[in-house]
């Protein structure tokens, strides 16, 4: 529900209300600090039936809003109400995320599909994939897909999510990928942009479908960025030996990471701690890590020097440098809009990265 | 068409019943608590609690299960789950469990008291914290408390020294100041050389809840838990101080209930406490004659402003009254504290 909530409340134009009680309201509320609606669903609602209370708060938002989507939560997607049939005379979608479905990333997916975006396969401009206002990457990673495109000459264009919620019927017919784990748009994907690697890779994919996408711009902002990298951690290695890494977070993400401190830092990646999927064809241990228990164990059994991850992980061991790239991250401000793809998402992980340890090692 | 069009009266402020309700399982010190919903209702409040405890440099990280009830176990039950979830709690060798139920698990049916029951190495508490079921925080916390207390009942009194056992009820436990106003407390019955003898429910091992049905004297953090306190199962006539003292006068009329309570003279006591809060007033001199402005409805503030003679007025400059309130005389002189920065 709550990874529905947070697709849906990027979008313009649309108004979002819980269909809960107030309780499941509660979290979306406090983590988006969004005007975020809510049926207040009871006992007797649960039994009696929930289409009144949904039409009120539904008719109540749209004095503010052009559309609402309603995200039905556990108990209403238990009674399976046909609301969609019920309120079919209002601009309602009715998004069935109960919790029992998935983690947030299937909340985001059901968000988009049931938003349904309509591709123009003559469209021009570039879409942006796999954003969600639960990645604490999610605004800087937007604004440096924009400038990647825009230096290689193509035009931003719907995003997933994110943007007009009318530019959804016009969907361009292909994305670049921010966020894997919250890839869900229709259409052809280019790619992510994960490292400069699948940066290049993915923009040589674009140019290839439309040749007035220029690589060489993106090339050479690679190029220098690589060589900025190695300096850095040539300098750094002159008087500290390589981290020992725990990585944590979505597989994509940290796989990412991981070949980034292997490149630059010469780092021994010792565990890659995934909570969505298993980062596919890498080269280090993997292991599910959704819940304390089990990061506990890893931990203890790695004993790394420097953690990726989220605050729940920095808790566990605190003696270690430590960079977030995982929600939840407690006890920090976090106001610039600081990327993790593309070009100066690289850099901005390994500035971390390398000042965490140095901290560190202060200490 | 429903049959139900009635407004809701849940505050939706309130968070969600299943907050209250960790707030209180996940302070018992050698507790498990177990999520009995889908993981996201875990998620959620794991991660609010881990806000509050942050905050606390070395907290103890409790230990939280959560069964990760999924479609499966909507349509066939979820007791499998539970059963299963309980089964990894006892390999912590915890002193209690805590099955906290959810939205879903309360929409489904699920007997988890019938599935807790086969549990008999260690006692398990089950709280019904379903959100929808028309409460909020405090509900769940409430609900929480009332089912350690019954649990109480049936654990053997811990042997202790001889004394009047005072027990502090219901302190809330994501409060950043909770263990200043314990101290405090602690401080004041001191004054009368009484202890606190149990923290109901904070930080405190299962065991000693066998103490609360043995209470002397139970204070109880806000006026709100006294219908909760009538129902704990302590010998009757037990007495309740319905409040942590919030004020001058109100401290000093703690000390004298407290005192009445056990049979005790506090005519002493208040004495010295009114000569140190006439010292905390001193420290302060200097705000004398401050104009302040204050929210309406903290009439403990006003008074601490005439003790200082300050002038309350609506045009003054707006100091900090927080929320909760600051406890005892301790309480007072941080606040003072505070107010002195700006003004």
């Amino acid at each position: 529900m709550v990874g529905a909530v947070a697709a849906l409340s990027e979008y313009d134009g649309l108004g979002v209300a819980v269909h809960g009680s107030s309780g499941c309201w509660f979290y979306p509320s406090s983590l988006l600090r969004v005007d975020l609606g809510c049926t207040d669903l009871s006992s007797e609602d649960a039994v009696l039936g929930t289409e009144a209370r949904a039409r009120a708060t539904v008719e109540t938002m749209l004095h503010r809003h052009r559309a609402v989507a309603l995200v039905n939560t556990c108990i209403p997607g238990i009674a399976g109400e046909d609301l969609a049939g019920a309120l079919a005379d209002l601009p309602v979608t009715v998004v069935d995320a109960p919790g029992f479905l998935g983690g947030v990333w299937a909340g985001h997916a059901c968000a988009i599909a049931a938003l349904c975006p309509v591709v123009d396969e003559e469209g021009v401009g570039v879409g942006i994939d796999g954003l969600s206002p639960l990645d604490p990457f999610a605004r800087g990673n937007l604004y440096e897909c924009e400038r990647l495109l825009r230096i290689a000459g193509a035009s931003p264009a719907v995003r997933y999510a994110g943007g007009p919620v009318e530019s959804l019927s016009q969907a361009a017919p292909v994305s670049v990928v921010a966020n894997p784990a919250f890839a869900a748009g229709p259409g052809e994907r280019a790619g992510d942009l994960l490292g400069l690697d699948a940066v290049l890779a993915t923009f040589e994919r674009l140019s290839d479908r439309d040749d007035r996408i220029d690589v060489a711009t993106v090339e050479a902002e690679c190029a220098a960025a690589d060589e900025r990298c190695i300096r850095a951690c040539d300098k750094y290695l002159l008087s500290h030996d390589p981290p020992r890494a725990a990585l944590f977070g979505e597989g994509a993400y940290i796989a990412a990471a991981a070949r980034l401190l292997d490149r630059y830092l010469g780092a021994e990646c010792l565990v890659l701690g995934y909570r969505d999927a298993a980062p596919p064809g890498v080269r280090w241990e993997t292991a599910r890590a959704d819940d304390l228990g089990s990061v506990e164990e890893i931990l203890n059994r790695a004993e790394p020097d420097l953690i990726l991850g989220s605050s729940f992980e920095q808790r566990l061991r605190p003696g270690a440098a430590f960079v977030p790239v995982a929600p939840p991250i407690r006890g920090r401000w976090r106001l610039a809009a600081v990327p993790f793809v593309g070009v100066e998402g690289v850099l901005a992980t390994v500035e971390a990265v390398l000042n965490a340890c140095a901290e560190a090692r202060k200490l | 068409m429903s049959l139900n069009p009635s407004l809701s009266n849940t505050p939706r402020s309130d968070g969600c019943t299943l907050a209250g309700a960790l707030s209180v399982a996940s302070a018992v010190a050698d507790g498990v608590t177990i999520v009995h919903g889908p993981s996201g209702c875990s998620h959620h409040h794991v991660s609010l609690l881990l806000t509050a405890l942050l905050d606390r440099p070395g907290a103890r990280l409790p230990v939280l299960l959560s069964d990760d009830l999924g479609e499966t176990e909507v349509i066939f039950g979820g007791e499998d789950a539970l059963d299963e979830a309980l089964d990894e709690a006892a390999t912590h060798s915890p002193g209690s469990i805590a099955v906290l139920s959810t939205c879903v698990a309360e929409a489904i049916g699920d007997d988890c008291a019938a599935v807790a029951e086969r549990v008999r190495s260690v006692p398990v508490v089950v709280v019904p914290a379903g959100g929808f079921l028309g409460g909020g925080f405090y509900e769940g916390e409430r609900a929480a408390l009332g089912a350690y207390a019954a649990l109480s009942a049936r654990l053997p009194a811990p042997d202790l020294d001889e004394g009047p056992v005072v027990a502090l009820v219901g302190e809330k436990n994501l409060e950043y100041e909770a263990d200043s106003h314990a101290a405090e407390l602690g401080r004041l019955l001191g004054r009368l050389d009484l202890e606190i003898g149990l923290r109901f429910v904070r930080e405190t091992p299962t065991a000693l809840f066998g103490l609360l049905p043995k209470a002397d004297l139970l204070v109880l953090r806000e006026p709100g838990l006294g219908t909760l306190a009538d129902r704990f199962p302590v010998r009757p006539r037990t007495p309740h101080i319905r409040g942590f003292p919030v004020g001058l006068t109100a401290t000093l009329a703690f000390l004298l209930n407290a005192g009445r309570a056990l049979g005790l003279d506090a005519t002493a006591a208040c004495e010295a406490e009114a000569a140190h809060q006439d010292a905390v007033l001193a420290r302060f001199g200097g705000l004398s004659g401050s104009r302040i402005s204050l929210p309406a409805a903290s009439r403990w503030a006003v008074e601490v402003a005439d003790a200082l003679g300050m002038t309350v007025h609506p045009s003054g400059l707006p100091v900090p009254v927080p929320d909760p309130a600051p406890v005892g005389t301790a309480g007072i002189a941080r606040l003072l504290a505070r107010w002195g920065r700006l003004l």
